[in-house]
């Protein structure tokens, strides 16, 4: 696998799920699913460090980036338990004030890419013709790069910043919904169902935010989920290479970064944030997948 | 007339699925188109509902020609034919409930909201035999017979003149089609709309139609009464197909593929 590919959409099945809207079949089919339940518990665990980080680090202004000189390099230990860094700041202090902003990032810029992506790509299939054309050449242009690599072109221009990355992350991610939306929209648009519609006349703004829409919403779900592990990945290597997020920052890639130089001597400055993003992105991928099984209507058995 | 089709023809490409077809349905009545898989009969009931364009030919719905029309008046036109599909589970939008699909083309045409739009959707379903314990099921929920009555529901809402039926009991269990069958009858005889029956099995028509159309590689061979299409068919295609069903009209047709008339 190449090192690009890594940060590729992973591709979710095509096939729209015109099935009965998923309810409490597919909540249990999803707590059955050893692997989606430790996803379902990282993302929790996220989610619990970014609501409530900043009140339970011990150790606030140095988690919000106040140098402390005095106890830098310091091994795990009782009073800083995953030690700190070079500028003596505690690093579990560090990973639960970055833990907000990871997440609000991977899922502001998955959330702008659906929020482009889908009706663009809704139009698209449903319509058809020319426009249909038109749109799908422009983000065939945004597939033939690497999303990474088209990130960090947008950044150079930008200049780097966190906010920089996340604009540059959301152009390169919403062609990936654009195109996935277009194939579920031109696969239903033939559906009787849909034909219905149109002869009730109905506009075709209602038919498909009605009818379409709702029966793409499992698959655009699954792809959301998994996305949001592979950009907050992304958004991290960014900062890794000094495009994204700025020191005194605590971003997880700016303080593996940060720590490269120690790995040897100091590996707890590089380790921890790294396995922090490492247990994020896994937790969104094992959740994505769960949701996946749990969500495909072959699968559920109502 | 509710309905006038004159010299109308659709190509796909070099295939002619339609091939100059004139019929006329009245008001009240029952007009069945027959004919085998591929006669082109399901792209004539399309073109009726404006799903697709006619290549040339006209469909008058009231006298209002179709073809002439901007997208805007065509919309509301649509309104006043409505079809019921052969397939229920995959006519009705999966993610509604019973009641949504009903309310929506109810509140086109009545404009209520909220309770007062709720009770005319209980009185159409009830009208057709389901009682508002259904309201909140999913299409997956109920059984076959049961989704074609929401679809017959959903098309009725609008109060259509002109109903296209295609195939509404083929893809039912046997035990389900005569209720769906006279289910229809009934519906006619209440100031309801005129049927365009599409369909291959011979018993539904003589059950339904007041008039047959025989079509047969796009074009209509043979059109006659109902009684007298079955009692003294005159084109050779027609009598084909009436012998090739085992006591004679009973059952399916579709077993007289490839007949030269």
């Amino acid at each position: 696998m190449s090192l690009t590919s890594l940060f590729k959409p992973k591709a979710v099945a095509l096939a729209p799920t015109a099935a009965a809207p998923p309810g409490r079949g597919a909540l249990r089919a999803l707590l059955r699913d050893g692997p989606a339940v430790l996803g379902l518990v990282l993302v929790g665990l996220l989610v619990l460090m970014a609501a409530l980080g900043p009140l339970i680090a011990p150790f606030p202004d140095q988690g919000a980036g106040a140098a402390n000189v005095a106890d830098r390099n310091l091994a795990p230990s009782l009073t800083h338990l995953l030690g700190t860094d070079a500028m003596g700041r505690d690093i579990l202090s560090r990973i639960l004030y970055g833990a907000r902003p990871a997440l609000l990032v991977s899922v502001g810029v998955v959330g702008l890419a659906v929020l482009v992506g889908v009706p663009l790509g809704l139009v698209a299939g449903f319509r058809g013709g020319r426009l249909d054309e038109a749109i799908m050449r422009v983000s065939d242009m945004f597939l033939a790069f690497p999303p990474l690599l088209l990130a960090m072109v947008i950044v150079s221009l930008l200049g780097p910043s966190l906010w920089n990355a996340a604009i540059a992350l959301v152009v390169s991610w919403w062609p990936w919904y654009a195109r996935l939306v277009r194939g579920l929209a031109v696969s239903l648009r033939e559906r009787p169902f849909v034909e219905g519609a149109r002869t009730l006349g109905l506009r075709d703004v209602t038919i498909m935010r009605r009818h379409i829409l709702p029966n793409c919403s499992s698959p655009i779900l699954v792809q959301a989920t998994t996305d949001i592990g592979t950009v907050l990945l992304a958004a991290g290597s960014l900062a890794f290479i000094g495009l994204g997020a700025q020191p005194p920052t605590p971003d997880w890639g700016l303080m593996v970064a940060e720590g490269r130089t120690y790995v040897f001597s100091q590996w707890w400055m590089s380790a921890f944030p790294g396995a922090a993003i490492f247990l994020a992105v896994l937790g969104f991928n094992l959740l994505g997948d769960g949701l996946r099984d749990a969500l495909d209507p072959r699968e559920v058995g109502r | 007339m509710i309905l006038s089709v004159t010299g109308l023809v659709k190509t796909f490409g070099s295939v002619r699925a339609v091939d100059g077809v004139d019929l006329s349905v009245a008001a009240g009545e029952t007009y069945a188109v027959v004919g085998e898989s591929g006669s082109g009969k399901t792209t004539l009931a399309r073109c009726v509902l404006g799903l697709i364009r006619p290549t040339s030919g006209s469909v008058l719905v009231e006298g209002d020609d179709t073809a002439t029309m901007r997208p805007g008046d065509l919309r509301l036109l649509r309104r006043r034919v409505q079809i019921v599909f052969q397939n229920p589970h995959a006519s009705l939008n999966p993610r509604m409930t019973v009641e949504r699909l009903v309310a929506e083309p109810m509140r086109l045409r009545t404009g209520s909201k909220g309770a007062a739009l709720r009770d005319e959707v209980v009185a159409d379903l009830d009208r057709l035999g389901l009682g508002p314990a259904h309201l909140s099921r999913y299409p997956h929920e109920l059984s076959g017979g049961q989704l074609q009555r929401v679809a017959l529901a959903r098309a009725l809402a609008l109060r259509p003149r002109l109903l296209v039926l295609d195939e509404p009991t083929s893809a039912l269990d046997v035990s389900v089609q005569a209720q769906i069958l006279n289910l229809l009858a009934d519906l006619r005889t209440h100031d309801g709309p005129a049927y365009l029956l599409i369909s291959h099995d011979l018993a539904v028509v003589r059950h339904l139609a007041d008039r047959v159309g025989v079509m047969y590689r796009g074009r209509l061979v043979e059109e006659a009464p109902a009684d007298r299409l079955f009692a003294e068919p005159a084109h050779d295609y027609t009598r084909r197909l009436l012998d090739s069903v085992p006591g004679r009209g009973r059952e399916s047709m579709e077993t007289a593929h490839g007949v030269e008339p």
